[in-house]
């Protein structure tokens, strides 16, 4: 059945899978760039964690054009907290989702801050 | 995991901790729906018999709000001002994009637009600079265009109301503004729906309960596109300033806004209910007719160019409407 999909690399939020034995496993959670659509089962997974970038091992966090790299563990609005703005001036995505803030990071999440205060006034 | 929708379990979208609501994408869609409806009734400001007109800038709040007036039922059109503003990334063709692209996926509704520049021959920063009003920032003439065109365009196309999309967090900056400066005259009239008056249509503003991150939270889960970047002049505006204050009393004291809105509007009934108006006699402007305080020119027109003035009796919009 499906695929034997053999990620050497970029395995990103793959803890999970690694926990549960050998499951279906949307392979689009594994992001970029093994992207796909549809399901495949996962047989193996090897992963070569000396070759795994910075990037696979923490948290990307953006906003407009600012990024910084944080460790995983933390939930999104203590991520927030830790770099200094108030979770209230925003709205959280992870790996593209709209999420509540309460979620907690895994290496290799992408978390998206998207602004929510505008000049406010100028509407009317 | 997120936390969960109280009312299916699925993973959360948004929590709002003042309501101590948290709800997943489909709970929350049918929240806000239920909610404005909620408001346009308790507050009087419509029923299904009027025509009702929305100032859409292109933004998360307004296309929201004509969304879900839509989604209720109303007879609702937008109307889209063209000021001319292009901030290095075409902030005003961005806006009107987004507007068309919302009223073609909707046929029920109509989109009227009026460019300002091709109106009167100038964008609203070149007004702004030959008048020299406004210390180099265009937002003082910007506001005293779009009222003036908007109770105009309303008034001409024979519609009654003129809602906006202000949240909370715009009229909690306003207070909080108006309140520091003990504003009398400006609190006594800050309120979710401005009577009509001869020459001016009835103003509401139905999202006026909601935070500024569920008009967001709102836009995403329906996949409206909004202009995300602010127009380049709103960068420092005092208002941003007091709702990034405001949110941090928010963040210790959830629920500190929204309380902050409603004991208002409650003081408001006895603090203000032999509040009089003074009273100013108005008349028709002399060139648009529009009711202004001082005899001759209305503000408006006296803002424009002698030769220019004659086209405010005649400008119309022109209308979008979804070839669906
Ligand atoms: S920021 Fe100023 S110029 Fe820009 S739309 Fe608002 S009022 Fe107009
Ligand atoms: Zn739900
Ligand atoms: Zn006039």
């Amino acid at each position: 059945m499906g695929a034997r999909v053999d990620i050497r690399y970029r395995v990103l939020g793959i803890r999970v899978v690694l926990k549960q034995g050998n499951i279906q496993y949307p392979i689009s959670s594994i992001q970029y760039p093994y992207s796909h659509s549809q399901f495949v089962e996962l047989q193996s997974v090897h992963v070569n964690h000396a070759k795994m970038t910075t990037q696979e091992k923490t948290v990307l966090v953006t906003l407009r054009k600012q990024r910084w790299q944080v460790e995983p563990g933390k939930t999104a609005r203590q991520v927030i907290q830790s770099l200094d703005l108030n979770p209230e001036n925003y709205l959280t995505m992870v790996n593209g989702q709209l999420t509540d803030d309460s979620v907690r990071l895994k290496a290799g999440d992408h978390l998206k801050l998207v602004a929510v205060i505008s000049g406010g006034a100028h509407a009317a | 995991m997120p936390r969960k929708c109280r009312k299916c379990q699925r993973p959360a979208v948004i929590n709002m901790r003042q309501h101590k609501l948290a709800l997943c994408a489909d709970h929350f869609q049918e929240w806000v729906v239920n909610q404005t409806e909620r408001f346009i009734k308790k507050y009087r400001m419509f029923t299904h018999d009027d025509r009702v007109l929305v100032a859409v800038s292109g933004g998360k709040d307004s296309l929201a709000l004509w969304d879900v007036l839509l989604q209720l039922g109303y007879q609702v059109d937008g109307l889209y001002l063209g000021l001319g503003i292009d901030g290095g990334f075409g902030y005003s063709d961005e806006s009107r994009a987004m507007c068309q692209a919302f009223a073609e996926k909707h046929p029920e509704t109509t989109l009227h637009v009026l460019d300002i520049p091709t109106t009167y021959g100038e964008s609203i920063p070149e007004m702004a600079a030959r008048t020299r009003r406004g210390k180099g920032k265009p937002c003082s003439v910007c506001g005293l265009v779009k009222r003036h065109e908007m109770n105009r365009i309303a008034h001409d196309l024979g519609y009654h109301v003129l809602a906006t999309g202000h949240n909370l967090d715009d009229e909690v900056a306003v207070l909080f503004q108006n309140t520091l400066n003990w504003q009398v005259g400006y609190l006594a009239r800050q309120a979710p729906v401005l009577p009509e008056s001869p020459g001016f249509a009835r103003k509401v503003k139905p999202f006026c309960r909601f935070y500024e991150r569920e008009t967001a939270t709102y836009a995403i889960v329906r996949g409206i596109d909004y202009v995300y970047d602010e127009c380049p002049f709103a960068e420092g505006a005092t208002t941003i300033y007091y709702k990034e204050l405001l949110n941090r009393l928010e963040a210790d004291k959830p629920g500190a806004k929204l309380h902050f809105y409603l004991a208002f509007l409650k003081a408001r009934e006895t603090l203000f209910a032999h509040w009089q108006e003074e009273h100013v006699e108005l008349h028709p402007c002399e060139n648009c007719g529009q009711p202004t305080s001082a005899p001759g020119l209305c503000t408006f027109c006296r803002l424009l160019p002698e030769e220019v003035r004659p086209r405010v009796r005649h400008a119309q919009p022109i209308m979008v409407k979804s070839m669906l």
